[in-house]
């Protein structure tokens, strides 16, 4: 692209170019039905109004990107939400099972002792001590269960937990961004009030 | 107006030298003329409309995520409650007027194989009482629970009754018999005595064996009671963490919308300034080219 009225060092007139082509690749993206200020700015011949465009254009693109890290960091904190929260469904339900299991068979456990009234009580008692072994397994086996649940619990609330300081950093990137737009703007202003003002006095002297 | 070129840089018209972003108008070297700043006027009044959009939007969402947080707060509420009561349930303190009524079933059942000696009968009216007592705890019949359990708990003092009653016509009958017997010897009195403290102490065998059993048929209940209770109570927590979850996402909307209001009042503050420097310097620019013509 022909560069017009830009005068100055060869990093002047590559930063001229490199505005341009971004301008131009962002309204190749999307093409608006109201004008750009940040391309007229960053097209523009004036090395202020370049520089300011250019600062604009960067914190335009950093707003994009924490944009597309906050929305990124969101899905992941919502998934692993959901996944503690089935996990921890999933823990109740396995310590449930354990507690019926343990009772049900403790019962049972009970029935095989009283068969031992006006009977074999040795027998009655083995049998019930069998029952309770077994109870004592199934039960450890389902709280094992219940505490690996209870672990995948834990791993998804860590995973929230990320998720939510990588939004908390998208937030902060967001806003030093508006910052810096904010900045460039304030800049640019008092940089063309005071281009006014030394055009004025030269006019005024000519 | 005439273009004015400075110093090799652009020519200064009101078209070109006025920014979208309306600052340039205050570099210009004489002010644009009023009817060629319209354009700009007309831009950043569509830009004030916008923020103005933006504004009504923001405040739209803000009552909406104020109403989502109000449900959320009480959902939250409710299931704390409910991790509360569950709490409160599994607590072996806390039995009700029924299961004192139940235990005492129970004891009672087991006081008839101390009294009378018989024990079948009366371990199945206890183990049938424990019964109806983990069925109405756990529920586990749905509706139909409360009847079993009533079932149960009437065979159960049904089987205490009976047992009762058979070991009182055998006690009768034994007495009877010693009557008969008046003048048996010495050694056959000897006998049943030994006979009676063997029975005496298979019955003390068999009282322990059965409060053995009923313990163990109460723990059995009482465990499947705690599970259902510590289940309920687990599944209003994790219901209670959903609703946290939710709050703290509504809140982080709320927040952006915020945000998002006051990156529109500020924008709409800055069109403002923009608007009011374009019209000031287009008065100027008639004042000036009015002193020119003068």
């Amino acid at each position: 692209m022909t560069v017009q009225g830009c005068q100055g060092p060869k990093s002047v007139v590559c930063s001229y170019d490199t505005a341009t082509e971004a301008a131009a690749s962002a309204q190749t993206e999307d093409a608006n039905l109201l004008p750009e200020p940040m391309q007229a700015l960053a097209t523009s011949t004036d090395l202020g109004a370049q520089i300011a465009g250019l600062i604009l254009l960067a914190g335009h693109e950093q707003r994009k990107s924490a944009k597309l890290s906050r929305e990124a960091a969101e899905a992941a904190q919502k998934a692993a939400e959901e996944r503690e929260l089935k996990a921890m469904h999933e823990q109740a339900t396995a310590k449930l099972a354990a507690g019926v299991v343990g009772g049900v068979m403790e019962i049972q456990s009970a029935a095989a002792l009283g068969s031992g009234v006006d009977g074999n009580r040795l027998v009655a008692e083995v049998k019930s001590k069998v029952i309770d072994g077994f109870a004592k397994v199934d039960t450890a086996l389902l709280n094992y269960v219940a505490d690996g649940f209870g672990e995948d619990a834990k791993r998804a609330a860590n995973g929230a937990s990320h998720a939510k300081s990588a939004i908390d950093d998208a937030r902060d990137q967001d806003k030093d961004a508006r910052d810096t737009i904010n900045k460039a703007l304030d800049l640019y202003k008092e940089y063309l009030g005071a281009k006014a003002d030394a055009q004025r006095a030269a006019f005024l002297k000519a | 107006m005439t273009a004015i070129a400075i110093s090799g840089s652009r020519p200064i018209t009101a078209s070109m030298g006025a920014s979208p972003l309306g600052v340039a108008s205050s570099s210009e070297l004489l002010p644009a003329p009023r009817g060629s700043v319209m354009g700009e006027e007309a831009l950043f009044t569509l830009m004030s409309e916008i923020s103005d959009a933006q504004t009504k939007f923001a405040k739209v969402k803000v009552e909406e995520t104020h109403v989502a947080k109000k449900h959320a707060m009480a959902e939250l509420e409710k299931a704390l409650a409910r991790q509360r009561e569950a709490a409160k349930g599994g607590v072996l303190g806390e039995l009700g007027l029924g299961d004192v009524a139940k235990v005492a079933a129970i004891a009672v059942s087991v006081a008839a194989v101390a009294v009378t000696g018989g024990a079948s009968l009366a371990v199945a009216g206890a183990l049938l009482s424990a019964g109806a007592f983990a069925v109405e705890k756990t529920n586990c019949f749905g509706d139909a629970s409360k009847w079993v359990a009533l079932g149960m708990s009437a065979a159960g003092g049904v089987a205490s009754a009976a047992s009762v009653a058979a070991h009182g016509a055998a006690a009768a009958q034994a007495a009877s018999s010693a009557a008969q017997a008046g003048g048996a010897s010495a050694s056959a009195a000897a006998e049943a005595g030994a006979e009676a403290a063997k029975n005496a102490t298979r019955t003390f065998d068999n009282v322990s064996l059965a409060v053995q059993a009923g313990t163990h048929a109460m723990l059995g209940a009482e465990k499947i009671e705690d599970a259902v209770y510590a289940y309920q109570a687990d599944e209003a927590g994790r219901d209670a963490k959903n609703a946290q979850y939710q709050i703290a996402h509504i809140e982080r909307v709320f927040d952006e919308v915020i945000e998002q209001l006051k990156d529109a009042k500020q924008t709409k503050q800055r069109g403002n300034e923009r608007l009011s420097e374009i019209r000031q310097t287009a008065d100027q620019t008639l004042l000036v080219a009015a002193g020119g013509k003068a």
